[in-house]
C-alpha cells in the first residue's frame, strides 16, 4: 500500500469485532477501517499509538484487514460514537470500564433502562469533570501570567 | 520538592491505591469499602482526577491486559508514586488532628 507521509497519524479504538479490534486510522488525511488481531493490538504500547511509523506497519502488516464497510467491521454500539468525543489520554481506559460495568451490571440483572440511564449519567459526569478541569487549568494558566 | 495539597477526591483515590495496584473499576469499588458506601466516584470524575494527579507526579501508571467484556480497550492500572504517599501523610498530619479536636468540640456541646 502506498501512503503519503509527514502528516500526523493515530488509532481510534472502534470496539471488538469479528476479525479482531477494529481501529479507525488516520493516516495522511485519509481514513482507513483495519481490523487487527487482539494480540497483535495489544503488542503496541500506548504512546506509539500515534507515530507515523506503527501506524504504517499495522496497514501493511498481512494479519491486518481492511473493512471496506464499517457497518460489518464492528458489533453495532453507539458508545463508539461517543468516545470520539472523549478526551484522547483517558479514552480508553474510561471506554474499557465503562463497558465492563455495563457487562457488570447485565450480571447483575439490572433492566436496560437502567444500565442506559447509568451509561448517560457517566457520560454527562465525564463532560462535566473534563469542562471543569479545562476551565481550572486556564484559570490558573491566566492568574499565573498575570500575577 | 514542596508536597502538594490533596483534593477529597484525590485523598481518596490516593487512600484507594496506597500500597496496592488498581484499575478503575476496582478504584472505585475500594473508595465505596473505605468510605463504608457513602462515597460513589464516577468513572469520569475518577478518570481527570488521575490524569491531573499523574501530571502532578502524585500517581504512576502502566498498560495492563484486556478482556472481552471491554472490546479490545485494554485496563490502565494506577499506584500511588513516592511524592503522592508523602503528600497523603502530609494530609493525615495536618488534617487529622484537626477534626478530632473539631470532633471532640462538637461532642462536647
Amino acid at each position: 500500500m502506498r501512503l503519503a507521509r509527514s502528516m500526523k497519524s493515530e488509532f481510534i479504538v472502534l470496539g471488538e469485532g469479528a476479525y479482531g479490534v477494529v481501529l479507525h486510522v488516520k493516516h495522511a488525511s485519509r481514513r482507513y477501517h483495519v481490523a487487527v488481531p487482539s494480540r497483535a493490538w495489544n503488542r503496541i504500547k500506548h504512546d506509539h499509538r500515534s507515530r507515523e511509523d506503527i501506524v504504517i506497519a499495522v496497514l501493511v502488516s498481512p494479519h491486518a484487514r481492511h473493512l471496506a464497510d464499517i457497518e460489518l467491521a464492528v458489533y453495532p454500539d453507539w458508545l463508539n460514537t461517543a468516545a470520539f468525543f472523549v478526551p484522547k489520554t483517558i479514552r480508553e481506559p474510561w471506554l474499557g470500564d465503562l463497558r465492563e460495568d455495563r457487562k457488570r451490571m447485565v450480571a447483575a440483572g439490572c433492566s436496560r433502562r437502567t444500565i442506559l440511564w447509568a451509561t448517560l449519567t457517566q457520560i454527562v459526569l465525564l463532560a462535566l469533570h473534563a469542562a471543569h478541569h479545562t476551565l481550572l487549568r486556564i484559570i490558573c494558566a491566566v492568574t499565573r501570567h498575570a500575577g | 520538592m514542596r508536597v502538594p495539597r490533596l483534593s477529597e477526591t484525590e485523598i481518596l483515590i490516593a487512600s484507594a491505591i496506597s500500597g496496592k495496584e488498581l484499575y478503575g473499576l476496582q478504584i472505585v469499588d475500594e473508595v465505596l469499602a473505605l468510605t463504608r458506601g457513602k462515597r460513589r466516584i464516577s468513572l469520569g470524575g475518577l478518570y481527570t482526577t488521575l490524569h491531573r494527579m499523574e501530571s502532578k507526579k502524585l500517581v504512576t501508571s502502566r498498560w495492563g491486559e484486556t478482556v472481552d467484556d471491554r472490546q479490545g480497550a485494554r485496563r490502565r492500572y494506577y499506584k500511588i508514586a513516592g511524592l503522592g504517599a508523602r503528600a497523603l501523610s502530609e494530609t493525615e498530619r495536618v488534617l487529622g488532628p484537626a477534626l478530632r479536636l473539631a470532633h471532640g468540640m462538637a461532642g462536647g456541646r
